[in-house]
């Protein structure tokens, strides 16, 4: 046991991510518990609905936000975590909480706080993701891309140490292809229907109107209606769209094959050219964003994210560079499009010439999901960690305060 | 009555009483079994492979059952502090531990808290900060927060960097303040250790190198395609032009080789032979080469008549024979023996051109070639020079016949190209290169006087063929 450096002390890893959440044990492989940041409640009560139902109104929890909006909503995902999911009582357990690498201090001390006042663990430390996601890979220095649900980032990482001047993020990520996609079918006048409200369908042909008969649904709020759309619109990003390995070339694209997508409603068709758009996005934003209807969504300023590896690379120390670029790690889900990798180091390879350039990118969907957790499980069950937790003696003494100090 | 002959009439062969009882009938039995030759393969080969390989050398089994009797390892839940931690912390935490009798000795501490190391940083007081470490650029606040990043980073400086909040400063000017600081530190305080100067060696820190260090850096991380091509393309020709040169060397070499057999009697120059011919042969054939000064005149003037009178003429003018040091071999030998034999090839043609000195007919051996008739210390040396002399005539011959080949060869090319070349503007250039090589060949080959430029150690294309031209150079001038 101890030649591997490992020593478990059955500290729990909590990985609040902007669309899942992955709780644990550190110095497993996978989490136990993977469950949505989101949760239903009832309007009138305001309070937790035990199911999500028809009648929820869905939020979610954004962790990556620069502000935790809702503590409140935190603390039930922490509650679900910990006593639905995991079954412990936090108190026996020293608990690990991943971060988001630009989390505020003010963020962190109530993490802290909410941890040693409410849950009482025995012992906590927060560590930032791409720190972790590159522990995950088996090394110290990397540039992380993380392209997740709600932010794509790029973070440089140097010895463990986050550097904060590199760091590059934009909120063009899984959830804003999603919309660019629902605005996509708006103009193609395809209309998505969630499960919940198909009663029964029948096959037909392709390109034909759906011959369906709907539930009557008549208390369901938007928001969950919303939910369940964007639960079709993902199975539909995520078996159907791609990336372009090389430059957009509209003619070469033209000749790929197209893919058919059903929807609930039995409704399908095929998809060609606008498979590769939506995808495209991501490396060529001022050109393929339709103009969402966020507010304050600056368009032109959006990065590609090769450009956003290429700028937080270069805002670091040239002495580093070399071995950032042989350590670039992509993790997020939204890098699981067949092609993302490839894209990249194209893109990449086009811009710094001469360079060496390696992506690590796990070929393992888990880990490139749950990187994060992943790292996190890997250092909570190292020997050598368990000098670094803040103990309930030291926050006693020093305040929340502590965490700046313990946790870089 | 033995056991065995109970065995043998009981025909009991499968039951030796041991292996050493019984040897034979097993080790017949084998090689009857090996020799079944199998159809299709020769009998040779079989002997050699000997018999089909082995299919598995692993004998396959089971996985082994597990010992259920035994007792079980009993593990325990057990707490632990960690050293590693901060004296008065109580952190208590609970790993699982293997329960062996032997490990009694858990009380030794945390494990793991060894690997709890620190970096040591130099610490200094007002007193020494007033008296040695002030500086105009910096002030004590924030020399004392510099101090304290590098030791929370433990001397990373691309993350002290990278959170260094108190002022704009570059990577730099950190590293410079604080290696100075340092040095300062090391040179003030009492000795402690022997290694002091390698200590203050090691603190040494050349800033404006380094800047300079990361613009080249940065220069060679921002090029562009196109540079980076026009730098491999540089990098090719460079290689080219190396590999050229090499080869021109070793042409040289070998051409001087030839030509240098006025290097018998000048032994020490041997050496000198890359850098620049000494021979008064090459100074007709290649005037650019300088050693004018070293070369006596009277050898000058001999070269220009027959090759073969100069070297006489060199061997008995600069010929220092006393001086030659000779080593003898034990016992009574020959002293015709010692004279080296030509190369094997030539054996014949230096005994011709012997013969039609003269020398030589009476004592031809066809082993051991032409010796002297009386073979004297002085006479064998004058013989082997002689020998060595007729040598590199034949090979001279043989060269010039190479470079007048070539000559011919070129002038055709010339034609061809005066010929076709006269039209366009890039053939004329062309031609007129042509030309000017050709101008070269001639100057070379009529001046015997100075080609100022050529002198330079990287071959250029017309001292290529001024070189290749010198044996007929020399040729030219035996006539």
């Amino acid at each position: 046991m101890a030649t591997f450096g490992g020593d478990e002390v059955s500290a729990l890893v909590l990985d609040v991510g902007s669309c899942w959440t992955r709780a644990g044990y550190a110095g497993e492989d996978t989490p136990k518990a993977v469950f949505p940041t989101s949760y239903g409640y009832i309007a009138e009560a305001e309070t937790a609905a035990p199911n999500i139902d028809e009648d929820t109104i869905m939020k979610n929890v954004d962790s990556d936000a620069p502000k935790v909006q809702d503590w409140d909503a935190l603390e039930k995902i922490w509650d679900h975590a910990l006593d639905k999911r995991l079954q412990v009582d936090p108190t026996e357990h020293p608990l690990f909480v991943t971060e988001a690498a630009w989390n505020t201090r003010e963020i962190r001390e109530k993490l802290t706080e909410i941890a040693f006042e409410k849950y009482r663990v025995l012992a906590f430390y927060v560590a930032k993701n791409p720190v972790l996601s590159a522990f995950a890979t088996g090394r110290p220095t990397a540039v992380v891309l993380d392209c997740g649900h709600s932010t794509t980032s790029c973070v440089p990482v140097v010895d463990g140490y986050v550097l904060k001047k590199g760091i590059y993020k934009q909120p063009v990520a899984g959830d804003f292809l999603s919309e660019q996609i629902m605005q996509q079918f708006q103009k193609l006048n395809i209309n998505v229907e969630p499960h919940y409200l198909i009663a029964k369908k029948t096959v037909v042909e392709a390109d034909q109107p759906a011959v369906v008969v709907y539930r009557d649904r008549p208390n369901t709020t938007e928001s969950y209606h919303k939910y369940m759309q964007m639960r079709v619109i993902h199975e539909f990003k995520e078996s159907v769209c791609q990336v372009f390995e090389s430059t957009y070339n509209e003619l070469v694209i033209a000749a790929r094959p197209m893919k058919t997508f059903e929807f609930p409603d039995g409704f399908n068709t095929s998809f060609g050219v606008q498979r590769f758009d939506v995808p495209e996005i991501l490396f060529n934003p001022p050109k393929f964003i339709m103009q969402p209807d966020r507010p304050s969504f600056d368009t032109k300023s959006m990065l590609g994210v090769h450009q956003m590896i290429y700028n937080s690379v270069s805002a670091c120390d040239i002495d580093v560079r070399p071995l950032l670029l042989n350590n670039i790690i992509l993790t997020g889900g939204t890098t699981l499009l067949p092609g993302f990798a490839d894209r990249v180091n194209y893109e990449l390879s086009m811009m710094l010439h001469g360079m060496k350039i390696k992506l690590h990118a796990p070929g393992n969907t888990i880990e490139r999901k749950c990187s994060s957790w992943l790292g996190g499980s890997i250092l909570a069950s190292l020997g050598t960690f368990h000098q670094l937790w803040i103990s309930r003696k030291e926050y006693e003494d020093q305040g929340a305060m502590i965490v700046e100090k313990k946790c870089e | 009555m033995t056991s065995n002959d109970v065995r043998d009439i009981l025909e009991l062969h499968s039951k030796p009483l041991n292996s050493t009882d019984n040897p034979t009938p097993s080790k017949k039995a084998n090689k009857s079994e090996k020799e079944k030759k199998p159809d299709g393969i020769p009998r040779e080969l079989f002997q050699l492979i000997g018999g089909p390989p082995p299919i598995a050398f692993v004998k396959p089994a089971f996985k082994a059952k597990p010992n259920l009797r035994k007792k079980a390892v009993h593990w325990e839940w057990q707490s632990f502090t960690n050293q590693g931690r901060g004296e008065d912390d109580q952190l208590t935490l609970h790993h699982w531990v293997k329960c062996t009798p032997t490990s009694e000795s858990e009380d030794s501490g945390y494990w793991f808290a060894e690997y709890n190391k620190k970096i040591d940083i130099l610490k200094y007081d007002d007193e020494e900060y007033e008296k040695y470490l002030t500086d105009k650029d910096w002030t004590k606040e924030e020399t004392d927060y510099l101090f304290k990043l590098c030791d929370k980073y433990e001397l990373r400086f691309i993350v002290i960097h990278d959170r260094y909040e108190y002022k704009e400063r570059s990577m730099e000017d950190l590293k410079d303040r604080y290696y100075s600081v340092c040095k300062k530190l090391l040179q003030v305080r009492p000795p402690e250790g022997s290694d002091k100067g390698a200590l203050i060696a090691m603190n040494t820190y050349d800033k404006a190198k380094e800047e300079k260090r990361k613009k080249h850096m940065c220069a060679l991380y921002l090029r562009s395609p196109e540079e980076i091509k026009e730098e491999e393309a540089l990098l090719e020709e460079y290689e080219r032009i190396e590999q050229n040169e090499k080869k021109f060397a070793k042409e040289r070499e070998n051409l001087l080789k030839l030509l240098s057999f006025q290097e018998l009697a000048q032994p020490k120059r041997k050496k000198s032979l890359l850098s620049g011919p000494t021979t008064p042969t090459m100074e007709v054939g290649n005037s650019n080469f300088h050693t004018s000064t070293e070369v006596p005149k009277k050898n000058r003037r001999t070269s220009a008549s027959s090759v073969g009178s100069a070297v006489i003429e060199a061997e008995v003018h600069n010929a220092p024979i006393t001086a030659r040091k000779e080593k003898f071999p034990q016992g009574v030998v020959v002293r015709s023996s010692k004279i080296p034999l030509p190369k094997q090839t030539m054996i014949l043609k230096v005994q011709k051109t012997l013969q039609e000195f003269g020398l030589g007919i009476d004592m031809i051996n066809y082993i051991c070639g032409p010796r002297p008739s009386i073979p004297t210390e002085t006479v064998c040396a004058r013989w082997v020079d002689l020998q060595k002399a007729i040598q590199t005539l034949l090979d001279v011959k043989k060269a010039v016949e190479k470079a007048d080949h070539e000559l011919k060869a070129k002038k055709a090319l010339l034609q061809k190209i005066k010929q076709n070349g006269l039209g366009s503007a890039s053939k004329s250039a062309n031609s007129g290169d042509a030309g000017g090589k050709q101008s070269d060949v001639t100057a070379s080959v009529s001046g015997d006087g100075g080609g100022g430029d050529e002198s330079s150690v990287v071959p250029t294309k017309r001292e290529r063929i001024t070189l290749t031209t010198t044996p007929r150079d020399a040729k030219r001038a035996r006539k």
